[in-house]
């Protein structure tokens, strides 16, 4: 049986940045894997996935969330990225993501699975959430934003896996 | 060579290391299915018993358009040892289902001829000939249509009351074919 789960790319943070890209993505996998831990980001921001540098709106989220009080359900939908999360952060919260997109190099529209757990001892959050992003194009990068003006704190490490079916 | 770059705030900063691809044992590759588009079964038999856990990835179009869902059944066992619950989301409001003593497994999720429905059904301890057999879903289908029956997030599990070994995976639409755009992948996870 071949080794099917493999670590492509990753990266922490030595300083804070807005951005985490991984380019050149090979097409050589059936799926993807994101995994993201992000050590605190500025007050009040969320996170976003872009693909291959495209910022039209052609991306839509539904998301599946529970506060510790409420489960409710929300969406972005025409939307100019992938909405990780849809509520405002503590910059010294710890958010664990990962992204799971399937058949990304192939012809039809990608749809990705995201789960992001964020706990604040007292408040935070759990999401879960499909995302989808209307091109038919491989996907070959992959952009990790903030979606407004601000950081991903030092620290903060990525790592994207391929997945590839015999 | 696959690049990795961070933007800082104000200045841009390159960083980043690559990993080559190690080779791995504890996550592989057991089976993978395509739709045929005149079918809307797909079935893995004979897996191996040598794994501590299953998981299933499924990224499937279907050939019409419809809210409906993922039917499965273990071992070709069709009599009432299934039950299942799923926890849902369709962007305006959470929800629950389940079922009990049914003749399958289900998880309700909308499909698409070009939206694709994605899965990860994962079967934990799968070989134990001593164990009534859990699944976890997570699964869900986006279509850019705002807070309709057309979009949805799901987590499920299913139960098969029964101790034998999962030796057959059949997962399928009711009423609908795969294109040959599906992809159906069944990997094994190693115990230590």
């Amino acid at each position: 049986m071949p080794a099917t789960y493999e670590p492509i790319a990753t990266t922490t943070l030595s300083t804070a940045a807005s951005t985490i890209t991984f380019s050149s993505i090979p097409g050589t996998y059936t799926d993807l894997r994101l995994v993201l831990v992000i050590t605190g980001m500025s007050a009040g921001n969320r996170t976003g996935i872009q693909f291959n540098g495209d910022t039209a709106s052609n991306y839509s989220t539904t998301r599946l969330q529970g506060d510790g009080t409420t489960a409710s359900s929300t969406d972005n939908n025409t939307n100019p990225n992938i909405r990780i999360t849809d509520v405002n952060q503590l910059s010294t919260s710890l958010q664990f993501i990962t992204l799971d997109l399937f058949s990304y190099a192939g012809s039809t529209f990608k749809t990705a699975l995201a789960e992001l757990s964020n706990d604040r001892n007292s408040a935070g959050s759990v999401y879960r959430s499909v995302g989808l992003y209307r091109s038919t194009s491989a996907i070959n990068s992959l952009n990790i934003m903030l979606l407004s003006a601000g950081t991903m704190s030092t620290g903060t490490t990525a790592t994207l896996y391929g997945i590839k079916a015999a | 060579m696959p690049l990795i770059t961070t933007r800082a705030n104000a200045s841009a900063t390159g960083y980043g290391a690559f990993l080559g691809a190690a080779a791995s044992t504890a996550f592989e590759s057991i089976a993978t299915a395509t739709g045929t588009g005149s079918s809307g079964t797909i079935t893995f038999s004979s897996i191996p018993s040598t794994y501590q856990h299953l998981q299933l990835r499924v990224c499937a179009i279907a050939d019409a358009s419809s809210l409906s869902s993922f039917r499965m059944e273990i071992n070709g066992v069709t009599s009432s040892v299934y039950s299942y619950h799923q926890l849902n989301g369709n962007g305006t409001a959470a929800s629950a289902t389940g079922g009990a003593t049914q003749s399958l497994m289900l998880f309700s999720t909308p499909f698409h001829t070009s939206h694709p429905t994605v899965a990860i059904f994962d079967f934990h301890d799968y070989a134990s000939t001593t164990k009534n057999k859990t699944v976890r879903a997570f699964y869900g289908n986006n279509q850019n249509v705002p807070g309709t029956s057309d979009q949805i997030i799901a987590l499920g599990s299913g139960l098969y009351q029964q101790t034998t070994a999962i030796s057959s995976i059949k997962i399928y639409h009711p009423s609908q074919n795969f294109t040959t755009a599906s992809t159906f992948a069944l990997y094994g996870i190693k115990g230590a």
